[in-house]
């Protein structure tokens, strides 16, 4: 059973992802902040992160920073789910090496499908 | 009578031409042939033979006449009475000592000696002595001579000597003796003067060498031989240039005469030279100036004090007049002044006279010969020439000069009819420019700083709303500046002044009506005498208020324009998350309804329908922003005033803000028991807005205050938090419509709330102002006019 780290600081959809993603079966750990996130993703090194980058503590940006800079945490399949559009955005996401970049609003459809190619690649 | 003649005289002793051999043979021939007897006789010398014992023996005739006594009178007298009185006692002892010792020698040596006559007076002698045996007695024999006329010649010749000694000395002229090997023997007292030597250390020196010109040497020295070698030249004027010893230049007038010896061989030259360097130069400068009046371009004439007439006119004069000397000789300046009579020109050079003023200067005409005149400019001093007081007339011909200054009268003339015209021209354009002005709206002023003068033209009067025709003072015009402008306006002219150039700026005035007006101001360059102090400034306004306003307004409405386009950029950006999330929620949980009925685990609906509508309530209080905001910009909302009971109003806020606070967080309200006069649907409005702000940036649940207080008729409420603050630089923009603080990215927020607020309150006539420390927390305070009335 693959095991997801949701990083979300929205409860309402910190919660939908959640059980979008268990009904799939997978197996989800969540965190409310960048931080919790990056303290939960080396200690229980998941298969797969989906962050938002808008947090308070520490934004997804520089959770992806420092896991890519820890050779256990940056092979870790990274898929960032923001409500940022700009280009900009989706260019930074590029630089720190995201696997995927999905805007809100998403459908569970297009979030699952990203969710398998990620961790089939 | 024998007398044996000592035969070691002296006298001949050393002769070479007789030796002792034929001297001592002689001798014996004399003695034995009497002519001794005949010699005693009738020697021109007084002759005594003294005893040693004082006696005189025998004295020859002469010796008798010489002393005043008879023949034979003497015979066997005291030698001593023949001596002075009072040399007699000492004379014994002479004698005595003379006999002890006798030798050839003369008495007295050296010594004025003098003998006693019988009659007792005493007369100048000169005795030399001998000695001989007589009849084995030692005998001396006196040769005595009167020696009064050489005393005489001698004391004369000295007298000579010294006058001819003092002539010397006090000569104006220097007298030099040249002998003939050129050496200097002598050189007077005016000499050593001149030549600024002493005689002494110029003594056997050349005189060529020493003190004539190196250049003039030749010359001088062929003078000198010529005056040697031709003794028929014996008097010779000369003049030449000496060098004396400390390297002056004196002119020498010498008046020469050879010096012969007995044989008539020139021995040298004896010269007397006169210092005429002064008086040459003298004459040449009189020479010198004389031509140089003669020469002179201008006129002179010279015209005695008292007859007035002419002395000396030159060659200028001459020829202008057209007469010669000798006909002026007999003119006076009254003969070529046609315009004065006798007493009129006395009266022109009496000041002259009374030496009141050293010159007169006039202008006058002059009468040549042929009766044409001609105008004159005469500069008359007095003077002396020749030792007579005259007048000097330097007179220059101005005949050019007065038609010069025709031309200038008659130009000036022409100018002015010129300037009459050219007035006349301005006058018309002037009249152009004041219309030119009324229209453009513009005006000049100028400041005669010298007489405090301002001159305003027609367009300042209007610009400046002042009343045409009334002067005003630079004061008044001032008073017109704008007050906030004064100091700049200041700062302007100072500047001008001191850089001595113009410049340009804008300012306010307010016209003595009120009107406030923007004017365009170009001060002119400042004009400044020759002192450097200002005389002048100058400058033109131009009334641009209109241009002003305009320019205003087009301003507001680029502003406008901006903000417009910034406003879109954040509202894009704020769509953009704040939109998108709710959103998110809604399809994210409307998706899981759809699972769950599939999967028929329907205890999951209600929360996933509950995340739904909470996000559609979201979602509708940002587009209950939006049209708040938008009602506002367009005017739509309008304030209803209504009675409002605090109390009341405070329980419908708690009771509304309750969903939305932190667990453990309240909200505690302290209020007067007050009935507010306000609109009770807007202030709600405001204080929600503030109150779930407060609520919002406090995320560790820390209370909030809410207080209603009034203070001079105003209602004052504060909302106060310790949240997180505002970051400083954040400040000024918290009324700006998206705005939203740099600490706040991860709360959500539209950025329109304060803007929101702020509208509502001018719209009530009410002030918001907030304090905040970042980290710390913050209080808004709102001001509300006193529309309340206590219950």
């Amino acid at each position: 059973m693959k095991k997801i780290l949701i990083v979300e600081d929205n409860e309402d959809i910190l919660e939908s992802t959640k059980e979008i993603l268990e009904l799939k079966g997978f197996e989800v750990q969540i965190a409310i902040n960048g931080k919790i996130g990056l303290a939960l993703a080396q200690q229980e090194c998941p298969d797969l992160i989906i962050s938002d980058i808008m947090m308070p503590q520490m934004d997804g940006f520089e959770m992806l920073n420092i896991l890519n800079k820890n050779g256990k945490t940056a092979m870790i399949p990274f898929i960032f789910l923001t409500a940022k559009t700009q280009k900009f955005d989706r260019l930074q996401g590029a630089f720190y090496g995201a696997d995927r970049y999905l805007t809100k609003p998403f459908t569970a459809a297009e979030l699952l499908k990203n969710v398998d190619e990620v961790l089939r690649d | 009578m024998t007398f044996k003649i000592s035969t070691n005289i002296p006298t001949f002793a050393n002769n070479q031409f007789f030796s002792q051999f034929l001297y001592e043979k002689l001798i014996r021939q004399l003695e034995q042939s009497g002519i001794f007897q005949v010699m005693f006789k009738h020697a021109t010398i007084g002759i005594l033979m003294v005893k040693s014992s004082g006696e005189i023996l025998m004295a020859n005739g002469f010796a008798e006449r010489l002393f005043g006594y008879e023949a034979d009178e003497l015979n066997g007298q005291k030698v001593e009475i023949l001596v002075p009185n009072a040399l007699r006692r000492g004379h014994a002892k002479h004698r005595e000592n003379y006999h002890k010792k006798p030798v050839e020698r003369t008495m007295g040596a050296g010594l004025d000696l003098n003998g006693k006559r019988k009659d007792g007076t005493t007369f100048p002698i000169e005795i030399s002595l001998g000695h001989t045996e007589f009849d084995g007695e030692k005998m001396a024999i006196a040769y005595i001579n009167d020696v009064t006329k050489q005393k005489e010649a001698a004391a004369a010749l000295q007298n000579e000597k010294n006058t001819a000694q003092m002539y010397l000395d006090i000569a104006g002229s220097m007298v030099v003796v040249i002998d003939k090997e050129e050496h200097i023997s002598l050189l007077n007292q005016r000499g050593e003067e001149i030549l600024e030597v002493a005689e002494q250390e110029v003594i056997g020196k050349s005189w060529f060498d020493l003190f004539v010109p190196a250049d003039e040497r030749e010359t001088v020295r062929g003078v000198f031989d010529r005056l040697m070698n031709e003794k028929e030249t014996n008097v010779e004027y000369y003049e030449n240039w000496i060098i004396t010893k400390s390297g002056n230049r004196r002119l020498i007038w010498w008046h020469n005469r050879v010096l012969l010896d007995e044989k008539g061989e020139a021995q040298g030259t004896v010269s007397s030279g006169v210092d005429i360097t002064e008086q040459r130069k003298a004459q040449l400068l009189n020479e010198d100036i004389s031509k140089i009046v003669e020469d002179s371009l201008n006129e002179i004439f010279i015209f005695e004090a008292t007859s007035l007439k002419f002395v000396l006119v030159n060659q200028g004069g001459r020829q202008n007049v057209g007469y010669t000397q000798e006909e002026l000789n007999e003119m006076t300046p009254l003969d070529i002044k046609p315009n004065y009579t006798k007493d009129s020109f006395l009266k022109l050079v009496q000041p002259l006279v009374n030496q009141e003023k050293n010159k007169v200067i006039f202008e006058s005409i002059h009468q040549r010969k042929d009766n044409t005149t001609y105008p004159v400019e005469i500069h008359l001093q007095y003077a002396s020439f020749d030792n007579q007081p005259v007048f000097v007339a330097i007179i220059s011909d101005i005949t050019e000069r007065k038609e010069q200054e025709q031309k200038i009268v008659e130009y000036s003339l022409h100018l002015e009819q010129k300037v009459k015209e050219r007035t006349a021209a301005l006058e018309e354009s002037q009249i152009k420019l004041t219309d030119a002005q009324a229209i453009a709206k513009i005006g000049h002023w100028d400041w005669l700083a010298q007489e405090k003068k301002l001159i305003l033209s027609k367009g300042m009067y209007q610009i400046l709303d002042f009343e045409e025709g009334k002067d005003y003072t630079y004061e008044q015009f001032s008073s017109c500046f704008h007050p906030d402008d004064a100091q700049l306006i200041q700062d302007r002219i100072e500047e001008a002044r001191l850089q001595k150039k113009g410049n340009s700026t804008d300012f306010r005035i307010i016209t003595p009506q009120n009107n406030l007006k923007i004017l365009h101001s170009n001060l002119q360059k400042p004009v400044f005498n020759e002192k450097g102090e200002l005389i002048r400034m100058f400058g033109v306004m131009k009334d641009v208020t209109a241009q002003k306003e305009a320019e205003i307004l087009l301003k507001e409405s680029l502003k406008k324009e901006q903000e417009l386009g910034e406003l879109k950029s954040r509202f894009v950006s704020m769509a953009s998350h704040e939109f998108r999330t709710p959103l998110s929620s809604i399809l994210s949980s409307a998706e899981l309804i759809q699972m769950y009925v599939e999967a028929n685990k329907l205890e999951k609906i209600e929360k996933n329908t509950n995340r739904i509508k909470s996000s559609v309530r979201n979602l509708i209080g940002i587009l209950n922003d939006f049209l708040s905001l938008e009602k506002l910009e367009a005017g739509k909302l309008n304030v209803v005033a209504k009675e409002l009971n605090l109390t009341e109003f405070v329980e419908e806020l708690q009771e509304e803000i309750k969903p939305i606070l932190h667990i453990g967080q309240q909200l505690i309200a302290q209020h007067e028991t007050l009935v507010v006069q306000t609109d009770p649907y807007l202030l709600k409005n405001i204080l929600l807005n503030l109150l779930s702000n407060a609520i919002k940036y406090s995320p560790n649940a820390e209370d909030v205050n809410l207080t209603f207080n009034h203070e001079n008729g105003q209602l004052i409420i504060k909302v106060i938090d310790k949240g997180i603050g505002i970051p400083e630089e954040d400040k000024t923009h918290m009324f700006t419509r998206f705005f939203r603080a740099s600490n706040v990215e991860t709360i959500k927020g539209t950025g329109l709330g304060l803007t929101i607020v702020k509208r509502y309150l001018e719209l009530m006539q009410g002030t918001i102002e907030f304090e905040s420390e970042f980290g710390k927390g913050s209080t808004f305070l709102i001001r509300l006019p006193h529309h309340l009335s206590q219950k």
